[in-house]
């Protein structure tokens, strides 16, 4: 058999991947009942994780009563495991029995889950602690750090004077000297796998202070240096033209000549100005120096000769210098306390006992390497033979390290492991994701194990249509993006580009090759109306949007069909803002615009929330006024109120507000006293926000919010308003999936999804953004100087000229191919029709943006031996790149989901729980008791549960145990019952012969018990005592009256009843 | 309704006459209140009780000893580590650790493994293998497998293991010993005890009838047995034949491999109930997208059951966290509940506060003798109900004055005004006080909580907690406790504090925990949380005996956990005639929003009737829409108030920063000076740019003014600036800083993080500063002082008639250089110094419109006003932060079109008129009652706007 055992599938979009990664599956699984067990399926996120496992239980639920063999699944399966259509079905009904009775077994996981497990088997080897908990807020973490360096430092001197330097040259560059923010932003890098890759290297060089210091004078040095330089050549340069008897605008190009640089040589912020085109034409070429008509010609060809072209020549190299200077020394302020950073970060991480996210693939990293795969799965306590990872373009280079010993090791014993992913989908390289690993690096490194790779090419997805202009498109983009890398950056080989999108053609599937709607795709390109206003596209869009939707359901479509697809999650907000708006005004009930959003539909934006907020906020510190009129502000808004100046001025309430605000503030201290969820819904009903029966969802949402900081932290007030200053912008709507209503997502994370109709209003981006400030690390090197460091530069066009331009150009290509996949996401994620709208520019400027390289290509495409000739449909008239017509027949609508009635009011039942009560608690009683240091119950309570004296003493041992008890309580109760026992007519009632109840009382008909608490069974007599304490009292001889009579009667014997007072050991005895 | 312990109480009452003489056994001791009720209502004449009790007071009578606390059992199971332990870590650290080893060793002694061979070594491996006598050949196989994973012991982790491992066996050995001499022990220790000499035990008095138990361990089993053989004890299991008959249901594992065994085989009724697969209950399934909407959901399905026995429903929380949210949901019709549950004390408000006494104890200060507390901390604790409530007057003074003085450090002193109870709090203490100070504290706090039983009760919790610590505490003087420690334990060990509830049982709608549900039957089941990871719980691999090991030496592991869950769900079915079961599809903190194990196995083997329903929260947004407040006559009022009355002297006057406002934003001008709303403030350890300011103001001022009265004359010459600069800058910034927050002379001006930063900086800055005016000296000082106000008067339009408007503003500093008066403003941020032309500083549309600009002009016209006499020239001038520290540092304005050069404004009364007339402009339109304030369109203007919460911007 040449069946190769590591298989790896390139799937493109809508290939059926998650359909063959289910066949892998059950071909491995349904091999027998309990292969199950050793299937490793990894996948990305929470939500694949429950997909998949969906998809193979759906799957063998239906193999287990229907196997076709017509499908190609069902085909496949049965050649895999030489079964008829019978054997199938019985392999998959055992194999779904299997799985759903040892679920904990049914090992689809994400790969941090996964990761997590293993690092918490491996906790005590790696000196971690036991019951770590995971943090998945590093911000927050890192806001925790940051400010307990800036704490430090009254105690530290050097970074007191580190920090002051800092604050100080920051103003001096007119920067702001709130300096936590920029520490902030750099000091997300200790949780970066690219960061942590040189931590070692970078935690060596920081240790010895002087390092730093060191480079920050080297820097210093060389800058004044360069200034220098600069100014003296800037004095030469001078003098020449001096000398000469010439002006720099006698140069060619007059008053912008760019002779006028030599002036500009030596400032202290920019000694080398920029070098442009004609600067570099200029070298050594004196004809460019002067028009041919120019009078001073001649003088201007000497002041060349004489120096100047000399000095012009030495621009580049001194930029270059420049350059690399300020990029060592831009950060070298953070850096510095990078060291402070690790260590305050470490500190807490002990202190809370937590694992931060990021380090689970450090740590795993370590395991794996450090250990036997058998080894492992013994701690684990699971054994895996295959391996099946998703996704597999978005993996890091940790990640990876960590799998490889395993993968390894399952391969070495032949068996069957499998990688899926689609280099072209790799959007995730931000969160560490290499695809490069998946390009070629994986197949390299494993390749000795034999490698079957498949190409998935067809896609099941998306109409013709869709994928002929997919496929054309993609032919082009590449190249397009290509030879702009190597125009601009100087890229040498930028292949990487088409190398990743070299099998990008797609078939169309069978099936979808049948439909009469062929899909459609249209691109609009909107010409700015005024001129370069930023806004004005946007403007353009957003008064597009209702007419779109309007369409797309005039053709049929519902609105659960429609995405829209956008970068940001700013751009989200703004089309949810805007649809909203619409829906308010809408009064068409042809249509709905209906929009949801886990990503842009914010909690903060209703007015309900902010009341509530403004509520507590207002509640925490009533001193506020703004929050305790924001909050009536809201009210008013919600209940359709007037918002007057009656309103807001302070001391006024309107007329219609007084009752409300009356008995608000009359509950505010009780409120304050309520557990944070209660406070929150005793507010709710304060401000009556449920009878509206608007903003539900929100309101439900911002309790969710409540319940989940208390479930994680302790419920306080304040804890709970600082949490929620920080997380309020992570809180969204949740509303279930199949409602009828457009979805609004980022293309991050519309990965995997498909949709009916993909709209990109905003198809629009810069491609490679330098102004982001992204951190790359880089070794630098000084020979002269000694200095070697690993130090963090911050992205900037400035790079592209300095030591370090090969690191430039590199995150050019990685960003230019970023761009390529996101686009190439977007554009696949639609079934039927793609719509996006495009700024269209006339005079192309900079080409580092992807609407040029659409507009270029679809603008100008010449025909092609093959496929489709985009510039045929694009009309160059009304800008619009359209293909296909809308669909004829009207697609079938479903059903809405219904709105369920739920029950929204909140009643208080707090008070009427019984929490279990014990002798001397906190009750009025206890407290009391406690005072006077009265146990009397606690020796009732003690001797009522006792049958005997050894029972006595083991129950006055146990409530020791609980804490209810300290040691001298304990002797204090032991003394009075020493006491109590030193009566022989007590002490009788526990030791004597007989038949000893303490519990176990008379049960009467219908449930009711009586117990006294002590019943003694004589052959010739009964006893029963009832212990009191306090003060005597005459009822409580009624009682043991009673129990005799009852005992009398079971027994037919004579019965001696007794009362005892346990504080003053009184016995009294009881006549019947 | 079926109901097992009632069928069984039944057949017990059928069997035996005296109860008195029955000992009845059950799982737990609420299954035993269930069962006596039971009993009740099935007799007719009063009866003797029989004894009830647990398997637990079956082992813990015969051993004659209770366990210690779990606490306890860890404190001397350390003190044994570090004997045993080269390197031992600290408590803290080793306390989960601890918790862990404890488990096993009471696992291994639960299920009678032999520690010893358990806990066997690598070397010792060979001869072990080869002693058989009690292992079969799967056990060896799997020990064998263990042991096969270390080929190569060169790796790191694997001799880590190693050596903790080799320590174990010494550890439990030790450990017995200690435990026997101090007399404690824990429950798998008395067990085994009790378990290893059964046949020491006399034959019971009553005859024992055991009920409802599924999964036994060792121990148990082997009693059990013994009572049966020998005692001839009775047993009634509680199953169904649904998963008792299908060996891949897990829910009947352990009874399947009961109805083999010689000895419970024949205890098991001859016909199995059926009762599952008979009833066909009806099944209903939700999923909600929030967790807390569950709670609606339980509302809305009791909502629709007519008033009936609320006891024969049951509302099932895995999730703990649900019980209130659920509670708060119930509707009317429900008139009883019964909780029976664990409830966290962490999430009580009381619990809350302790916790921040205590952190509070983190951040404490001693300086000179002095014991200081952090402001934030204090903050929170005067505003807590607490404190509040014990003296509101000094929590709002104390709070203000911290404000106002920007008090980053509190003394101690000054905190124990308040009276009794915060000199009970506010204290630095230490390590040895923390026991003493927690208990008085929790005291006095239940006495203050008198109308709150439920407080009250966590706080009694949390006392229980509290003395055991301490006793354990005292008991190991060798354990020294630090704060930090201490802080980390009470952390540790109070937030798995339960408050028990426990209702009467039998009385209203049922609410209870998975566990608790045991044995009890009910009509209709409500299941929230119904995912995995809830229910089942996710199983925690918590333990330090690999896996293998344990299956071999018989010791619980997953396989038996998940059975033991699903025969707790399942066996809810057993009476159900409607099961709601909820799960939540939101995904969080590890859990995936999957539905439970449970909902997929009933909807795959089961043949019922299932439905899922979706359940959809409506989101109607009601969008506010634009703020606009029209100038009722009570505005125009407030608005009269700032013009010139017949007394000549207005109430108030416009500066220019409201001014500013105004052209910023109408409606932030309104809210501030019209509706009169002032913005929060807050202490801040960072120095936001008009405290920044202030202090270049104060500092500047204290540094002339102090020249002044030194050397008796205003005049500044080069020469002076040295001394200025060398001996004065530090101490004016001092009293700056304390000027600025009221600080007494005397009171220290300490300062910490990113304040000591800004001092230097403003040390650098005002040495800049006094460079620059180096270079122009000489120059005459003319005002400085910040109490120095100038005001004036303009006629204005409107539609009352002419009114004139009273103006006023103070300027940082005068001063007179070359003939020439500057009027100087000294500036924290990046302020510009460019305008295009007077108009465009009162052009709210203009983006960049000049703000530093329109206020150092306004200086000129109030200084001409007073000094109408003057004939100099007035220059404005303007020394930011930012620009001062360049080489060619201009102060002075500059009009200038966009693209052009610009001309420096040498003297405002050239613009007078100007001015004048845009000012007059402005303030028309304020005064027309037909303009309404509005919300700005520039949004950025909204960015750092104190109302902008109000706004939605
Ligand atoms: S938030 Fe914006 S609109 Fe509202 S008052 Fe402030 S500046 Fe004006």
């Amino acid at each position: 058999m040449d069946k190769k055992p590591f298989i790896i599938y390139k799937s493109s979009a809508g290939s059926g991947k998650t359909y063959t990664l289910t066949l892998e599956y059950l071909k491995l699984a349904l091999a027998n009942p309990g292969a199950f067990r050793q299937i490793l399926a990894v996948t990305f996120t929470n939500k694949a994780t429950a997909e998949m496992k969906e998809r193979i239980v759906k799957e063998l639920v239906r193999l287990r009563t229907t196997v076709n063999p017509a499908e190609k699944m069902d085909e496949e399966l049965m050649k895999a495991l030489h079964v008829d259509e019978a054997g199938l079905k019985g392999k998959a009904s055992q194999t779904l029995t299997a799985i759903l009775h040892d679920y904990g077994h049914f090992a689809v996981s994400t790969i941090d889950s996964f990761f997590q497990k293993v690092v918490r088997a491996f906790a005590r080897e790696m000196d971690l602690n036991a019951k770590f908990e995971v943090e998945l807020d590093q911000q927050a973490i890192l806001d925790r750090v940051v400010d307990r360096v800036v704490m430090l430092v009254m105690e530290d001197e050097f970074l007191h004077k580190w920090l002051v330097d800092y604050a100080s040259e920051q103003i001096q560059n007119g920067k702001s000297w709130d300096i936590r923010r920029n520490i902030r932003e750099l000091g997300g890098q200790i949780f970066q796998e690219d960061f942590k890759r040189y931590s070692t290297e970078v935690r060596d060089f920081l240790k010895e202070k002087e390092n730093i210091s060191k480079l920050q004078v080297f820097a210093r040095e060389r800058r004044a240096e360069l200034i220098k330089l600069a100014t003296e050549l800037k004095v030469q340069a001078n003098e020449i033209r001096i000398a000469n008897g010439l002006e720099w605008t006698d140069f060619k190009g007059g008053s912008k000549s760019f002779a006028k640089k030599f002036d500009q040589l030596g400032d202290r912020k920019n000694p080398v100005p920029e070098v442009n085109k004609t600067m570099l034409d200029a070298i050594d070429n004196s004809e460019k120096w002067f028009t041919n008509k120019s009078p001073q010609a001649s003088r201007i060809e000497a002041a060349f000769g004489e120096g100047l072209n000399q000095i012009l020549a030495q621009f580049e190299q001194l930029l270059y210098q420049w350059n690399t200077i300020e990029a060592i020394s831009k950060n070298s302020y953070v850096f510095g306390i990078f060291r402070n950073l690790l260590d305050e970060l470490s500190v807490i991480k002990d202190e809370e006992n937590i694992l931060l996210i990021s380090d689970a693939n450090e740590f795993l990293k370590e395991i794996t390497q450090e250990n036997d795969a058998p080894f492992i799965y013994e701690k684990v306590g699971n054994q895996y033979r295959n391996y099946l990872i998703d996704e597999f373009q978005d993996t890091s280079g940790f990640q990876w390290a960590s799998f490889k010993p395993l993968l390894e090791n399952s391969l070495a014993q032949g068996n069957t492991n499998l990688l899926v992913g689609d280099v072209k989908q790799s959007i995730y390289r931000w969160r560490g994701g290499e695809m490069k690993l998946l390009l070629e690096q994986v197949e390299a490194e494993t390749g000795i194990f034999g490698i079957n790779l498949q190409n998935l090419d067809t896609n099941f997805r998306s109409l013709p249509n869709i994928i002929e202009f997919n496929n054309a498109l993609f032919n082009k983009l590449p190249a397009s993006f290509e030879s702009y890398l190597s125009e601009k950056y100087l890229v040498e080989d930028p292949s990487i580009l088409s190398r990743a999108y070299q099998d990008v053609s797609q078939k169309i599937s069978p099936k979808k090759a049948k439909s009469d709607f062929r899909g459609k795709v249209k691109l609009e390109f909107l010409t700015p109306i005024k001129e370069d206003e930023e806004g004005s596209f946007s403007d353009q869009v957003l008064a597009k949007l209702p007419d779109m939707v309007r369409e797309l359901q005039d053709h049929g479509y519902s609105l659960r069909d429609i995405a829209f697809l956008v970068r940001s999650k700013k751009e989200g907000e703004a089309i949810a803002d805007r649809l909203m708006e619409v829906t308010a005004e809408n009064s068409d009930p042809k249509y709905r615009f209906d929009v949801l959003s886990d990503e842009s539909m914010y909690l903060t934006k209703s007015a309900s929330v902010k009341a509530l907020v403004a509520g507590l906020r207002y509640l925490q510190y009533p001193d506020d006024l703004v929050q305790f009129k924001t909050m009536w502000y809201y009210w008013s808004v919600l209940k359709d109120e007037p918002v007057n100046h009656s309103l807001f001025a302070i001391g006024q309430i309107p007329e219609h507000l007084k009752g409300r605000v009356n008995s608000f503030q009359e509950r505010e201290m009780l409120l304050l006293q309520l557990p944070l969820m209660e406070v929150l819904e005793e507010l709710i009903v304060a401000l009556d926000l449920i009878e509206n029966g608007l903003e539900k969802a929100y309101i439900s949402g911002f309790k969710e919010a409540v319940y989940d900081f208390t479930a994680n932290n302790r419920s306080d007030l304040a804890g709970f308003l600082e949490w929620w200053e920080e997380n309020q912008t992570k809180r969204t709507v949740k509303i279930p999936e199949g409602h009828d209503a457009m979805r609004i997502l980022t293309i991050h994370k519309s990965k995997g999804l498909q949709f009916k109709v993909v709209l990109m209003p905003f198809l629009k981006w810069t491609i490679f953004d330098t102004t982001k400030g992204n951190v790359v690390w880089s070794p630098f090197e000084d020979r002269e100087k000694m200095l070697s460091a690993i130090i963090p530069l911050t992205l900037g066009g400035n790079l592209a000229q300095s030591a370090f331009s090969p690191i430039y150009s590199e995150e050019a290509i990685l960003a230019y191919l970023d761009s390529l996949n996101m686009i190439y996401v977007a554009l696949t994620r639609a079934e039927d029709v793609f719509w996006g709208l495009v700024p269209y520019q006339a005079n192309i400027e900079s080409q580092n943006k992807l609407e040029i390289h659409l507009q270029q290509i679809l603008e100008n495409g010449i025909e092609s031996d093959e496929g489709l000739n985009l510039g045929a449909h694009f009309n160059v008239e009304t800008k619009v790149f359209e293909l296909g017509d809308w669909p004829e027949k009207k697609p079938e609508k479903s059903a809405l989901l219904p709105v369920p009635s739920l029950r929204w009011s909140y009643q208080n039942w707090t008070e009427l729980l019984r929490v279990k009560k014990y002798a001397v608690d906190f009750s009025s009683e206890g407290l009391e008791q406690r005072k006077k240091r009265n146990f009397g119950l606690l020796v009732h309570e003690i001797l009522e549960k006792s049958v005997n004296l050894e029972a006595v003493k083991a129950n006055l041992q146990a409530f020791y145990f609980e804490g209810r008890l300290s040691q001298s309580e304990k002797a204090e109760v032991q003394n009075q019952l020493i006491e109590l026992f030193s009566n022989p007519v007590f002490s009788d009632w526990f030791e004597s012969e007989g038949i000893l109840l303490a519990e176990q009382g008379i049960l009467l008909p219908g449930g009711k018990q009586k117990r006294p608490d002590r019943i003694i069974l004589r052959e010739n007599e009964s006893i029963i005592v009832d212990f009191k304490t306090g003060e005597e009292q005459e009822r409580y001889g009624i009682q043991v009256r009673d129990y005799m009579v009852l005992v009398q009667k079971l027994t037919q014997k004579p019965v001696k009843g007794y009362l005892c007072y346990l504080e003053t050991g009184k016995i009294e005895t009881v006549h019947a | 309704m079926h109901s097992f312990l009632r069928n069984t109480a039944r057949e017990i009452l059928e069997k035996h006459q005296n109860l008195q003489n029955l000992s009845i056994v059950l799982p737990n001791r609420r299954a035993g209140l269930f069962f006596t009720q039971h009993l009740g209502t099935l007799i007719s004449e009063p009866m003797w009780m029989p004894e009830v009790k647990t398997i637990e007071d079956i082992f813990y009578h015969y051993a004659g000893q209770r366990p210690a606390d779990e606490l306890t059992l860890i404190f001397e199971l350390y003190r044994v580590y570090r004997d045993l332990h080269p390197a031992p870590e600290d408590f803290d650290k080793f306390f989960f650790w601890g918790e862990m080893i404890l488990k096993d060793f009471n696992d291994l002694d639960q299920f009678m493994a032999d520690a010893k061979k358990l806990y066997h070594q690598l070397a010792e491996f060979k001869e072990f293998e080869s002693d058989q006598s009690f292992l079969t050949e799967s056990q060896v196989e799997l020990i064998q497998q263990f042991w096969a994973s270390f080929v190569r012991q060169d790796r790191m982790h694997q001799e880590k293991f190693l050596k903790f491992w080799e320590m174990l066996h010494p550890l439990y050995q030790a450990f017995q010993a200690s435990l026997n001499v101090s007399g404690l022990a824990y429950s798998g220790k008395l067990y085994r005890k009790v378990a290893e000499a059964l046949d020491q035990i006399p034959k019971p008095e009553k005859h024992t009838i055991f009920i409802g138990f599924n999964a036994f361990t060792g121990a148990e089993e082997r009693l059990i047995k013994h009572f049966i053989t020998q005692f001839g004890a009775e047993i009634y299991w509680d199953l169904d034949a649904y998963y008792l008959n299908d060996k891949n249901q897990e829910a009947g594992l352990f009874f399947r491999e009961y109805q083999r065994d010689k000895v419970f085989g024949p205890t098991f009724p001859e016909i199995i109930p059926a009762l599952i697969q008979t009833k066909k209950a009806k099944i209903q399934t939700y999923a909600t997208p929030l967790k807390t909407n569950q709670a609606n959901l339980v509302g809305t399905i009791l909502e629709k059951i007519p008033k009936e026995n609320w006891e024969e429903t049951v509302v099932i929380l895995p999730d703990e966290q649900m019980l209130f949210p659920v509670l708060h949901s119930l509707p009317d019709q429900v008139d009883k509940v019964n909780v029976t549950m664990g409830y966290p004390v962490k999430n009580a408000p009381v619990y809350a506060f302790l916790e921040s006494v205590l952190e509070m104890q983190r951040f404490i200060k001693v300086e000179e003798g002095k014991v200081l507390f952090y402001h934030q901390a204090v903050k929170n604790l005067l505003s807590s109900i607490y404190l509040k409530s014990a003296n509101p007057g000094f929590c709002k003074g104390l709070l203000a004055e911290i404000q106002e003085k920007n008090q980053i450090y509190i003394s101690r002193e000054n905190l124990h005004q308040g009276g009794a109870f915060f000199t009970l709090i506010f204290q630095k203490l230490e390590s040895e006080q923390l026991f003493s100070y927690l208990s008085t504290l929790m005291e006095e706090l239940a006495e203050r909580l008198k109308d709150e039983p439920l407080q009250r009760s966590y706080l009694y919790q949390c006392f229980k907690q509290l003395t055991r610590l301490r006793e354990i505490f005292d008991k190991q003087d060798s354990l020294t406790v630090n704060r930090e420690f201490f802080i980390r334990l009470f952390r540790q060990v109070f937030r798995e504090v339960k408050l028990p509830f426990e209702g009467e049982p039998l009385q209203g709608l049922q609410i209870m925990g998975v566990l608790e549900s045991r044995n009890l039957d009910f009509r209709r089941v409500i299941i929230c949380t119904m995912n995995e990871a809830s229910f089942p719980p996710s199983s925690g691999l918590n333990s330090m005996i690999p896996f293998n090991l344990r299956r071999a030496f018989g010791l619980p592991v997953q396989e038996q956990n998940d059975a033991i869950y699903a025969y707790t769900f399942y066996r809810l079915l057993h009476s159900a005639e409607e099961v709601h079961m909820i799960y939540t599809t939101a995904s969080d903190q590890g859990k995936s929003g999957e539905k439970s194990r449970y909902i997929q196995q009933m909807m795959v083997e089961m043949d019922l009737d299932m439905k899922e329903e979706v359940i959809f929260v409506p989101i109607d947004q009601k969008s506010p829409g634009e703020i606009t407040i029209e100038k009722v006559p009570e505005i125009l009022q407030i608005l009269e108030r700032y013009t010139i009355q017949q007394d000549g002297t207005p109430s108030v006057s416009f500066s220019p920063s409201a001014l500013n406002v105004y052209l910023d934003c109408r409606l932030k001008f309104y809210l501030k000076y019209i509706a009169g709303i002032k913005e929060k403030e807050e202490v801040t350890e960072e120095i936001d740019a008009g405290v920044f300011g202030n202090l270049v103001h104060y500092s500047m001022e204290n540094l002339y003014l102090g020249f002044i009265e030194r050397k008796k004359r205003n005049v500044l010459e080069p020469g002076d600036f040295k001394e200025l600069k060398a001996n004065w800058v530090f101490p004016a910034i001092e009293k700056a800083i304390r000027t600025n927050y009221h600080l007494e002379d005397a009171a220290e001006t300490k300062l910490n993080g990113q304040m000591a930063i800004a001092r230097d900086v403003l040390q650098k800055y005002i040495t800049r500063v006094l460079e620059i005016d180096e270079e122009s000296a000489p120059f005459r000082l003319i005002s400085l002082e910040k109490g120095k106000e100038y005001g004036a008067n303009l006629k204005i339009n409107t539609s009352e008639g002419v009114r004139e408007i009273a103006l006023k503003g103070i300027i940082d500093r005068v001063d007179e250089l070359n003939g020439v008066i500057r009027l100087i403003d000294y500036k924290s941020g990046g302020d510009k110094k460019e305008f295009k032309d007077i108009p465009s500083l009162f052009d709210r549309d203009n983006k960049n419109r000049n703000k530093a600009a329109m206020q150092t002009m306004f200086y000129g016209l109030i200084y001409q006003f007073e000094h109408s006499e003057n004939t100099a020239p007035l220059k404005p001038a303007i020394y930011n932060l930012k620009e001062v520290f360049s080489e060619d540092f201009n102060p002075y304005l500059q009009l200038r079109e966009p693209r052009k050069q610009g001309i420096e404004l040498s003297d405002y009364r050239d613009h007078q008129d100007e001015y004048r007339e845009g000012l007059k402009g402005l303030l028309e339109e304020l005064y027309d009652p037909q303009v309404p304030f509005l919300q700005t369109t520039d949004l950025k203007k909204c960015e750092y706007c104190p109302y902008r919460e109000m706004c939605g911007r």
